[in-house]
């Protein structure tokens, strides 16, 4: 890929993030936070988006940004206070950022909103009569922050006097224009003085956004002192360095000051006292502080950062491309663009901040499917080191301790850099219930909890379709019209929750609505026609629930754009099903319903209890295991039906003998049981012949290569070779209970 | 266990006409083939896991180098019975549509260059209602069937039971 393109993508996942960031400000807002951080992440979000935007030619997100950025700042700035403002807009706006990055990374023409454009021009507007945001600033190069404010600050400098040039507006910024002449102004000088931390531009915070929150008419002259700037050798492009004198002639107190600046810098980064040198401020009016070498030399350093790609020089009116320029100031004009995240090579910048890294997702993989080879070799090792003489075998038996303790520990530390919370997931729900509640014309809320879950890189990536199909059923089929719920006597607003929680070894999801419920009768009539179930088979209730998993039905009456079309739930099962997940349903008339997903926390290793039942050996997860226990002490009774059951802390459990649900081979001789946990929570007795130890296991699929086995969610390689199949209590259930019965006809059954 | 196989050349074509390359291989006393193409490797028999309630020609599945696959038994695939593997039948490991499957056979014979256009139809077999013969190629002593692949491990053993029921009759 050429390095342009990589930075294109870069960005592209950076805008990713600050979309979700974003949205989750704006959401928050939304839900009566009155923050003004909130209001400080969101612009700052729009902004470093439209910065980058710039960089790359994206015009039409640049357009779009830089409106929304613009009606953002009225809140910030305190012009529009934040109880009043329109933040359902903004949240449609930033879904629109969304379509438009998303426009924009697949190359494809963007859809213009100018019925979002005039919504935002208003905000603000109501208030007090300001001129509309300066025009969009699509024809305007835009660098990102950082180093273009370092071309910024540049411009000011060579501008000599000090202060922000007027000519300078590039358009990148709605910041306010140059200094307007005081004198005969009431309002008293006071001097601020700016003393950023080094890491200003890496809080993507610059030096114009602060002293643009400042009342431009109030600014008498900016100084910018580059004393502090260390010599070029040592100089990290990305360390902040200057500090600022502003003297102002205002009308505002110290406190109304300090509100404005407070927003983007910390309370010991500036200061603000009375001015008591009046002279001074000629001085510098007439002549730069600056010593031209100085500047020469940030220009130097900015011609280095790279020449601005070609590609992106869309201010070809320019005088001329930087790279060409001979003379380093002039390649300090504001007009000098570089590609965003310059390189950091100083070691020192690296140790002030957490640093994180990038990778790609296909390496951790690489490294998961090695640490899982690892895992199984040493497994192997302990096998053959069984048969050493003893002399040799205490010492070896003590470095192969050793090495699984340190493969369970690296082996950690691989599924940690993998895991993420489902906050990744849960974040584009709320997007698409806002969308969908305006499709449907329905009134809906969403409640997320337990977005911080944590779950295996592998599961997250699988989560988003199944869950994007439940809510999309649950508002189209489940939540009635807010009309119908008010005859109801329901609020007219419904509610759906997303809750993820872990519970025996899984991730969980439900997703709640307190809609209609299932409709049995006519999800059943429609089964009947379509042959599903036969006309003279009784079903309970809930089993007809489950039908809503069958291919090929649909109870909505009209087929939408939303869903309707009796995929949906057929699909999500079985991708659910693919993972070794789990799919249910369970509804209440009138009330509700509500879909549980549950999934392996992670697709790559578990913790397993090797069993064994007559040949075959089989692994059960160990987070479904609660205890074992001899058969012989165990007291059994034998149900009418011929289901065996037994006590178990004062509660009739049902038994099943392992190897006639598997059907294994050879012999059995059952002498151990094991008392597993369900997805629902209950308790089942599984009656095994030998528990043959306790190991990881590395999960290999069974689908990959053949298809769903019944009764295992996967499979795995022991110690000698060997493939052993790794139970799936819930789904060995399902099999026990379909008996004799062919696992085709109990598929047709459940779907 | 890798077994190596000698070439022969179709002796009574040009090969390089539209040729096909068939490895051939024995069940009983009869004779596949299926595209070189298609064959990853060739192993030994080795132990399998059962799969519960598979179909009669699933073997099981295997690990091979840490990847898992399943085993089918063409014999109960065809419907003439059980192997009983040993050490001497072999394991051919095939690559069909997007999986990769092992095919348990008595042996291995050869790889031959058959010109497409040698390659007949097959006979429209009442018995193989699955259509796991593709076509028939003739060679100097043996007819041997093309097998289709994808059709044996779909639906091989859907009722190979009563195939085989069928045969022991």
């Amino acid at each position: 890929m050429d390095p342009l393109a990589e930075l294109k993508q870069t960005f592209f996942q950076e805008c990713d993030e600050l979309l979700g960031a974003l949205e989750q400000k704006l959401q928050a807002l939304d839900e009566g936070s009155n923050d003004p951080e909130d209001v400080n992440a969101a612009f700052r979000a729009i902004h470093s988006i439209k910065g980058g935007a710039g960089a790359f030619g994206c015009t039409e997100l640049v357009a779009f940004s830089h409106v929304f950025e613009a009606s953002l700042d009225h809140l910030r700035s305190g012009r529009v206070a934040i109880e009043d403002a329109p933040f359902t807009l903004f949240l449609r706006c930033s879904d629109a950022v969304a379509d438009l990055v998303a426009a924009a990374r697949n190359d494809e023409p963007a859809v213009e909103r100018p019925d979002l454009l005039a919504a935002l021009e208003q905000v603000g507007q109501d208030l007090q009569a300001e001129p509309p945001a300066p025009a969009p600033a699509a024809a305007n190069p835009d660098a990102p922050p950082g180093v273009a404010a370092l071309g910024n600050l540049l411009a000011m400098v060579e501008a000599g006097s000090g202060a922000a040039p007027a000519s300078a507006d590039d358009g990148w910024d709605d910041e306010p224009a140059g200094p307007v002449a005081t004198e005969a102004r009431p309002g008293r000088a006071l001097r601020l003085r700016i003393a950023p931390e080094a890491d200003l531009f890496r809080r993507v915070i610059e030096p114009r956004v602060v002293l643009g929150s400042l009342p431009a008419e109030d600014i008498v002259a900016i100084r910018c002192d580059l004393s502090q700037v260390p010599p070029l050798e040592s100089l990290d492009v990305t360390d902040c360095w200057m500090r600022f004198d502003v003297d102002l002639h205002t009308e505002l107190s110290v406190e109304e000051l300090h509100g404005r600046i407070d927003f983007s810098l910390g309370g010991e980064e500036f200061e603000i006292a009375p001015a008591e040198d009046g002279p001074d401020l000629a001085e510098t009016a007439a002549e730069p502080e600056v010593p031209n070498s100085v500047a020469a030399d940030l220009s130097a350093i900015l011609a280095k950062l790279g020449p601005a790609p070609e590609a992106l020089d869309e201010a070809a009116s320019q005088p001329a491309p930087v790279a060409a320029v001979p003379e380093p100031v002039a390649a300090a004009s504001p007009v000098l663009r570089t590609p965003p995240r310059a390189p950091v090579n100083d070691q020192s910048a690296r140790q002030r901040q957490p640093v994180s890294v990038r990778v790609d997702l296909e390496r951790i993989d690489k490294l998961m499917n090695l640490v899982g080879e690892i895992v199984i070799t040493q497994s192997m090792l302990v096998e053959c080191v069984r048969s050493l003489p003893y002399d040799v075998y205490a010492k070896t038996a003590e470095g192969i301790l050793t090495l699984s303790r340190q493969t369970r520990e690296l082996q950690d530390h691989v599924m940690a850099v993998r895991a993420q919370p489902v906050k990744a997931v849960f974040q584009r729900m709320p997007r698409l219930v806002r969308e969908l509640a305006q499709t449907l014309g329905k009134e809906v809320r969403l409640v997320l909890e337990g977005e911080n879950t944590e779950v295996d890189k592998t599961i997250i990536e699988e989560l988003a379709d199944p869950l994007t199909h439940m809510i999309r059923n649950s508002m189209d089929h489940g939540l009635e019209t807010p009309d119908e719920r008010a005859e109801a006597g329901k609020p007219r607003e419904g509610t759906i929750r997303l809750i993820a929680e872990h519970r025996a070894g899984r991730i969980v999801i439900a997703v709640t609505d307190d809609g209609r419920g299932i409709n049995r009768e006519k999800l059943l009539a429609k089964a009947r026609s379509r042959g599903l179930v036969d006309d003279d088979t009784r079903l309970a209730p809930e089993e007809i629930d489950q039908l809503i998993f069958a291919a090929g039905l649909s109870t909505a009456e009209q087929v939408s754009d939303v869903s309707g079309r009796g995929v949906g739930m057929d699909v999500v099962r079985r991708n659910v099903e693919s993972l070794g997940g789990r799919i249910s349903v369970d509804s209440e008339p009138g009330r509700g319903c509500k879909f549980t997903l549950a999934l392996p926390l992670t697709l790559a290793v578990l913790e397993g209890m090797v069993i064994r039942c007559g040949n075959d050996r089989y692994v059960i997860p160990i987070a479904s295991v609660i205890e074992t226990q001899h058969l012989a002490s165990t007291p059994i009774e034998r149900l009418p039906f011929g289901q065996e059951v037994l006590r178990w802390r004062g509660e009739v459990t049902p038994l099943y003998r392992l190897g006639d649900v598997m059907g294994s081979m050879g012999t059995t001789d059952e002498n151990i049981v094991i008392i597993a946990e369900t997805e629902r929570g209950n308790n089942v007795g599984i009656a095994v012949d030998e528990i043959v130890g306790q190991q990881q296991v590395v999960v290999k699929s069974l689908e990959a290569n053949y298809g769903t086995v019944n009764g295992a969610s996967a499979a795995t390689i022991l110690g000698d070779g060997l493939v052993a199949l790794i139970l799936d209590i819930d789904s060995m259930l399902r099999l026990a209970a379909s008996g004799d019965r062919v696992p085709q006809s109990d598929l047709k059954m459940a779907g | 266990m890798t077994l190596q196989i000698g070439e022969k050349h179709f002796s009574s074509a040009q090969p390089e006409a539209a040729a096909r390359r068939i490895v051939t291989f024995k069940v009983g006393d009869r004779t596949f083939g299926i595209d070189v193409g298609m064959v990853r490797e060739i192993k030994g028999w080795q132990a399998t896991t059962p799969l519960p309630h598979a179909a009669p020609h699933v073997r099981g599945v295997l690990n091979l180098r840490g990847v898992i696959l399943a085993v089918y038994d063409l014999r109960t695939a065809i419907g003439i019975g059980v192997t009983e593997a040993t050490a001497t039948h072999v394991i051919v490991v095939v690559d069909v549509e997007d999986k990769t499957a092992g095919l348990l056979v008595d042996s291995v014979s050869d790889i031959v260059d058959v010109p497409v256009s040698a390659v007949r139809p097959a006979p429209d077999l009442e018995r193989d209602e699955h259509g796991l013969i593709e076509g028939l190629v003739l060679l100097d002593t043996d007819i041997v069937a093309l097998l289709d692949l994808a059709a044996v491990i779909r639906d091989g053993g859907v009722d190979a039971q009563t195939r085989a029921a069928r045969a022991a009759a």
